[in-house]
């Protein structure tokens, strides 16, 4: 066991090792390297999951919906944030609603926004929808994310989201780090948040619903309240994939990004923040980057290797996710978050006794970093 | 007797719940005074923990009136042409409906446990005391992310602390709360409870599927937490001993109404008591 100081050291040299690698990809890796991309793409999903984590895994809330709030969350940042002088092109058919004509915010306003418009949403969808339970409120939310897609696409909307033909020139990263970095904010204040009471009242409701109204907990409030916080930052995480991607289209947030999100949340393991973050760069570099070669023909010693063409590698990919999920039934942090003891139990070998049904986990109870 | 001189803290006039046909509860009128340990007893399906639930605000009561400390906290009267059906002695008066959630009720003062064990399972022990504490809260959610509200939080956690070390669970308490043994796990469901800092304290079986030895302990645990926190204690227990051990006074139900009402000593030679646990031939 480590001291409290020792573990905060160690946390510090952790990150700033974390940045350093981060720094050198951004500054000497060529900017078609795949890491780059799987970096940046892979932080977008971690925001995403983690907020996605905060619902179905920390307050048992089981939302299909977060492909919805991304989708606000991009359209409030690319209508807000493309510049005036190229907004006659973007518009060129339907022409721009004469509000929007002169508006162009700065990046961190359309980000702020972005959340804000997101949340907003999730507040008044969630009173009705938050009285359902479990599949119910799943089917709810999952309908709610296809309504956001298809009135985004609607004709009477033609002049601010440009209808299916959807929006360009959106302004991307200022930086190579940007995305890292407001990732890094976002997570973080989810992190204290479910360190504080509340975050606490969140767990208590996905473990028993009726023992946390028995101790004084207003399920509807605090249900609100994780509903409106994870669509905040599905929000942002929503914005932070319209700047990766410079345009976006209704088509751009279909249900299966949803999936792909809830994919990443249960690798993860449900109520682990640190699971949702490893398991999101993970999922995409194995996606986007390491399963390459399987959509290729592949020739050994003379010999074709059978299968291999377009579109293999997803066959792979699902395959491994079943082994996964098959083996590592809790995900790969279970419930557990990051800990410098976990660690060294895991470096001597040892498993955490006491834990049921975690037997895979990596990092310990406490949640100390 | 004393007891009318006391204070009275619980008083149900009327109670009646009624699930589509079933009566679960029959037009109960029972009362608890302060610093009463009192006892629910009845065969299976009495209605024993429909009570509770109507108590603690889960059901909302089909007729009658539910006080905490002479105020009324929860009131209903039957709707349209179910009114006339029910011939409680206040069934005319009712003017308004107040029906109030579980958790508004937790923190007016009335703490429950549940016959089975309904823990926070996944987390600590001291976390599933100290979230008890999380009802108080003054920060906000933006000022308690912040870490702004660092006073409160550190004093929610001496007062977890310091309960846990009144109630014998210091040494567990970063152990998840599952793994803890059966006796330790009720205990722990009392400890919660405790942590909001009830009047009244519902007791659901509490010695259910303890061996003697145990229950005895559980006896004197009782007794000694209404002492130190000033408690009025409810409970529903089939455990015999446990009930004639601790409580003063005892209600019997029987099919939702009440059968008997006095000492452990009158009801257990009551003869209505002994026709409904053993029957008559």
């Amino acid at each position: 066991m480590m001291t409290k100081k020792s573990k905060r050291i160690c946390t510090v040299i952790a990150l700033a090792a974390l940045a350093g690698v981060i720094f050198c990809i951004g500054e000497f890796a060529s900017t078609s390297s795949m890491l780059r991309t799987v970096l940046q793409l892979g932080s977008i999903y971690a925001l995403v999951a983690v907020s996605m984590n905060l619902l179905n895994g920390f307050t048992g809330l089981f939302s299909l919906g977060q492909a919805g709030f991304m989708a606000v969350g991009a359209y409030t940042f690319a209508v807000l944030t493309i510049p005036v002088a190229y907004k006659p092109g973007v518009y060129y058919l339907y022409g721009v609603a004469d509000a929007l004509a002169g508006v162009s915010l700065p990046t961190w306003a359309g980000l702020l926004l972005a959340g804000v418009l997101a949340s907003l949403f999730a507040a008044v969808i969630g009173a009705p929808v938050l009285r359902l339970k479990s599949d119910y409120f799943a089917i709810a939310t999952l309908g709610f994310a296809e309504i956001v897609r298809i009135v985004v696409a609607s004709s009477p909307l033609n002049r601010v989201t440009n209808g299916s033909l959807g929006l360009n020139s959106i302004p991307g990263y200022g930086s190579y780090y940007t995305p890292f970095f407001v990732v890094f904010i976002c997570i973080a204040i989810m992190v204290m948040l479910m360190r504080s009471s509340y975050g606490r009242a969140f767990k208590a409701i996905r473990e028993d619903e009726i023992a946390a109204e028995a101790m004084g907990i207003n399920l509807a409030k605090h249900k609100q309240m994780a509903f409106v916080i994870s669509s905040f930052f599905a929000g942002i995480g929503g914005a932070l994939m319209a700047m990766y991607l410079r345009a976006i289209t209704p088509t751009t947030f279909p249900v299966l990004l949803t999936y792909n999100i809830l994919l990443i949340v249960v690798i993860g393991g449900m109520g682990s923040i640190t699971g949702s973050v490893i398991a999101a760069f993970l999922v995409t570099a194995a996606k986007e980057w390491w399963l390459r070669f399987l959509d290729v023909p592949m020739v050994i010693g003379g010999f074709q290797v059978p299968l291999l063409r377009t579109g293999f590698r997803m066959v792979v990919f699902s395959i491994i996710l079943m082994l996964v999920v098959l083996f590592w039934r809790r995900g790969i942090m279970g419930q557990n978050e990051f800990s410098w003891d976990g660690l060294c139990r895991l470096l001597r070998g040892e498993r955490r006794k006491k834990r049921p049904g975690s037997k895979n986990s990596v990092g310990g109870g406490a949640v100390n970093g | 007797m004393a007891k009318d001189m006391r204070e009275n803290v619980l008083r149900l006039s009327d109670v009646t719940m009624q699930f589509g046909g079933v009566v679960a509860v029959n037009n109960l009128n029972m009362e608890v005074n302060r610093g009463e340990i009192v006892g629910l007893i009845g065969p299976n399906g009495a209605g024993k923990t429909t009570v509770f639930n109507v108590i603690t605000g889960v059901y909302a009561p089909t007729n009658g009136a539910v006080a905490l400390n002479e105020k009324t906290i929860l009131e209903n009267y039957p709707q349209g042409k179910m009114k006339t059906m029910y011939k409680g002695e206040n069934a005319g008066k009712y003017g308004k409906v107040q029906l109030l959630s579980p958790d508004k009720i937790t923190k007016m003062g009335v703490a429950r446990t549940f016959q089975n064990i309904r823990l926070f399972k996944e987390l600590s022990v001291f976390e599933n005391v100290l979230i008890a504490k999380h009802m108080n809260i003054k920060a906000n959610v933006f000022s308690a992310t912040f870490m702004l509200n660092h006073r409160e939080e550190k004093q929610m956690q001496e007062e977890t602390m310091e309960l846990l070390k009144l109630l014998d669970l210091e040494k567990n308490k970063d152990d998840v709360a599952t793994s803890l043994p059966y006796g330790k796990q009720r205990h722990l469901e009392i400890a919660r409870a405790l942590a909001t800092k009830p009047q009244l304290l519902l007791l659901d079986e509490p010695a259910a599927g303890m061996n003697p030895q145990e229950s005895d302990d559980l006896m004197h645990f009782i007794g000694r937490i209404r002492d130190d926190f000033s408690l009025s204690i409810l409970m529903i227990e089939h455990h015999m001993q446990v009930v004639m051990g601790v409580c003063e006074r005892i209600y019997v139900l029987d099919y939702g109404a009440l059968i008997a009402e006095g000492t452990p000593s009158e009801v257990q030679n009551n003869p209505k008591v002994i026709e409904a646990y053993l029957g008559v031939d």
